[in-house]
């Protein structure tokens, strides 16, 4: 009786995940729906950890406590991680839990597989085989893809530089090619030491491969990778749902693998990019870069924040653009400080989110949201865009290449077609930066050499903080 | 912020009576035989849970055909093997699906993800990234199983284990720590 019901709760737990991400996509069910997803997780995994404690004898209660521990364990980790990790760091956190849910793949299909070794059961059929070696080449390359896009992410001084590697294509096709050649070896084999022995050599091409692949990629790219890590680490949920013949691993995983082709797809129009082209294209190397930079820019000024501040006192519409460089200042706060004393002040004050500013899909919102700016101020692109004429100034805080007019001026740019935020529309344009060296892109930005420009260089929270002093005291 | 109590009393009065019943039942059943009734029980669960929460339920109608595949299979019977292994591992009691079943639910499933999964806004893009690489730890119910066996398997199942429970402990917790944040005011 109880296998059966342990069955049914798995369809409960899959059912939770369906309502939970269908509410997570609305900002007033958004904390049930995730709520939701947990309390499926919870049946799932208490009801297969009491059909364990019943029926896994092999060590009786040892295996029970044994597994429990690991639970425990894992659960201290994850929440520890959970709690401690600062809104700027939400980026490396996502990508780390990403790569520990591909590496568990990995180890169950291993298990799954060793566990036949020396054992009368029937050995694995094909497709069983072939769900295998796929759970293993998913999960290896979401883990060590992640691992890599973590070290990105976190600013590892030994990862800053991509490492270079000969004919990089070259080198990951044919890697591709011999773990393909060695998964049909595997699947028509049939002893199983061949099995497994196949089985360690796929997971390690699999974990180059996904080092390599993520190895290239970085800054403004890194939200696509980040929601393709994120699906890929639901495919392999799903794989191995087939490798152990298990509906939730195959519902949920297969959820979450829509989910994330959702976000990418999402994240590449949001650049104007095709997936092929982020993934194996190369930014900004040869082609045309945009004209002289010195010409470019002969024009540029550069502004004091107590001029900043003179200009704001005056200003009805205020719109902050912000970019990774304000999550790297941490200057969220300061940002938001601002904004209030600019709306006590009497203007209106609203945030431009562009879809793929910062380092992974909506890392702007949760910035701004921990900073306590309402929900509503912050405007997605296509809505300020038309009403950008009637802001008197745009502050440009830390974004370079998502407000690069060069999208639209010239084809040959590696930005060519993407949509920007318009703030060269608005009067006044004030452009906090440290410098003047490029965005991602690496391509001069005409914006910060226009007429309506100022530039104000420095650290972005530092000169977030002198325009408020220079307003206080104004 | 508005948690509609009505729904999570749903949920969490069908998590508390499967769990109840799971223990009463392992009290006194140590059989991992399937029976041919978890059909039509299966079938009311689901159909009850799915129009409990919410009308407009469409999508997750394709997860319930699951049932059906094992149960027609269960009469084919892996006996000497199962009564042997019976103890170190108990799933393997009934007879696999079939990957044609696998492939009908996970093409099902995919369509349900991309009709429920639409039009997010872009504040809710990375908890919805992170909620739902919290499910992606769903891995744990494999891990825990493939880990019940005392052997070097069971130790690789382990370690299975560890990195899923990570991922869907710190991935849920995340999750609501952020969208707590968004619905501060």
């Amino acid at each position: 009786m109880l296998y059966p019901l342990v069955k049914i709760s798995y369809i409960v737990a899959a059912a939770l995940f369906i309502f939970g991400l269908k509410q997570m996509g609305r900002p007033k069910t958004a904390v049930r729906g995730n709520l939701l997803g947990a309390s499926g997780m919870l049946v799932a995994v208490v009801m297969t950890l009491i059909l364990i404690a019943q029926e896994g004898v092999f060590g009786q209660v040892a295996t029970f406590w044994f597994i429990g521990v690991g639970v425990l364990f894992g659960g201290a980790i994850g929440a520890f991680l959970a709690f401690k990790v600062q809104m700027t760091q939400m980026p490396q956190l996502v990508a780390l839990f990403n790569g520990f849910g591909g590496g568990a793949s990995v180890f169950v299909a291993a298990a799954e597989l060793f566990s036949m070794a020396g054992s009368n059961k029937p050995a694995m059929s094909e497709d069983v085989l072939l769900a295998t070696a796929l759970s293993g080449i998913i999960g290896a390359v979401t883990f060590w893809g992640s691992l890599v896009a973590f070290g990105k992410l976190q600013e590892l001084s030994w990862m800053k530089q991509p490492f270079k590697v000969p004919m990089q294509h070259a080198v990951n096709g044919g890697l591709a090619l011999i773990v393909l050649l060695l998964v049909i070896l595997m699947v028509t084999n049939q002893s199983v030491a061949m099995h497994i022995t196949l089985y360690i050599f796929i997971a390690l091409l699999a974990s180059a491969l996904g080092v390599l692949l993520t190895n290239p990629i970085g800054g403004a790219d890194m939200p696509v990778v980040i929601a393709l890590l994120n699906s890929y680490s639901g495919l392999a949920a799903a794989a191995t749902g087939f490798v152990i013949d298990n509906n939730v691993l195959i519902i949920a995983g297969s959820l979450v693998g829509a989910s994330g082709v959702i976000l990418t797809n999402l994240m590449c129009k949001a650049m104007n990019r095709s997936l092929f082209n982020v993934l194996f294209g190369v930014m900004g190397e040869g082609g045309s870069s945009g004209g002289d930079i010195d010409e470019i820019y002969a024009t540029v000024r550069s502004t004091s924040a107590d001029d900043v501040a003179m200009i704001l006192e005056t200003a009805q519409r205020v719109v902050f653009v912000p970019g990774y460089g304000m999550a790297v200042a941490q200057a969220q706060h300061a940002v938001r400080n601002l904004g209030k004393m600019l709306e006590e002040n009497g203007a209106t004050v609203e945030y431009a989110i562009h879809p793929v500013a910062g380092r992974m899909p909506g890392h702007m919102n949760v910035l701004l949201a921990e900073a306590d700016v309402e929900y509503e101020k912050l405007v997605e692109m296509d809505t300020i865009n038309p009403t950008m004429e009637t802001v008197d100034v745009a502050i440009v805080i830390g974004a370079n290449d998502v407000v690069n007019p060069v999208s639209k001026t010239d084809p040959q740019s590696p930005i060519a077609g993407m949509p920007i935020i318009d703030v060269d529309k608005a009067r006044t344009v004030i452009v906090l930066k440290r410098s003047l060296s490029p965005g991602f892109a690496g391509i001069p930005n005409p914006l910060f050499a226009a007429e309506n420009t100022m530039m104000l260089y420095g650290d972005g929270k530092d000169a977030v903080l002198e325009i408020t002093n220079a307003l206080k005291e104004g | 912020m508005s948690q509609s109590p009505s729904s999570i009393k749903v949920v969490f009065l069908v998590g508390a009576a499967t769990l109840l019943g799971g223990f009463l039942l392992a009290q006194d059943d140590k059989s991992a035989t399937p029976s041919s009734s978890d059909e039509p029980v299966a079938e009311v669960t689901t159909e009850a849970e799915v129009a409990d929460p919410e009308p407009e339920k469409q999508p997750a109608e394709p997860a319930t055909p699951e049932p059906e595949p094992e149960a027609a299979a269960a009469p084919i019977d892996p006996a000497p093997a199962a009564a042997a292994h019976a103890a170190s591992a108990p799933k393997r009691t009934v007879t696999r699906q079939g990957i044609i079943a696998s492939l009908t639910i996970f093409v099902l499933a995919v369509f349900v993800g991309f009709e429920v999964i639409t039009k997010v806004p872009p504040t809710l893009h990375t908890p919805l990234m992170s909620g739902s690489n919290a499910i992606s730890g769903i891995t744990l119910v494999g891990a825990v199983i493939v880990a019940a066996t005392l052997s070097f398997s069971g130790f690789v199942g382990l370690l299975a284990v560890i990195l899923a429970t990570v991922n869907a402990v710190g991935g849920f917790v995340v999750t609501h720590r952020m969208l707590a944040m968004f619905s501060k005011r």
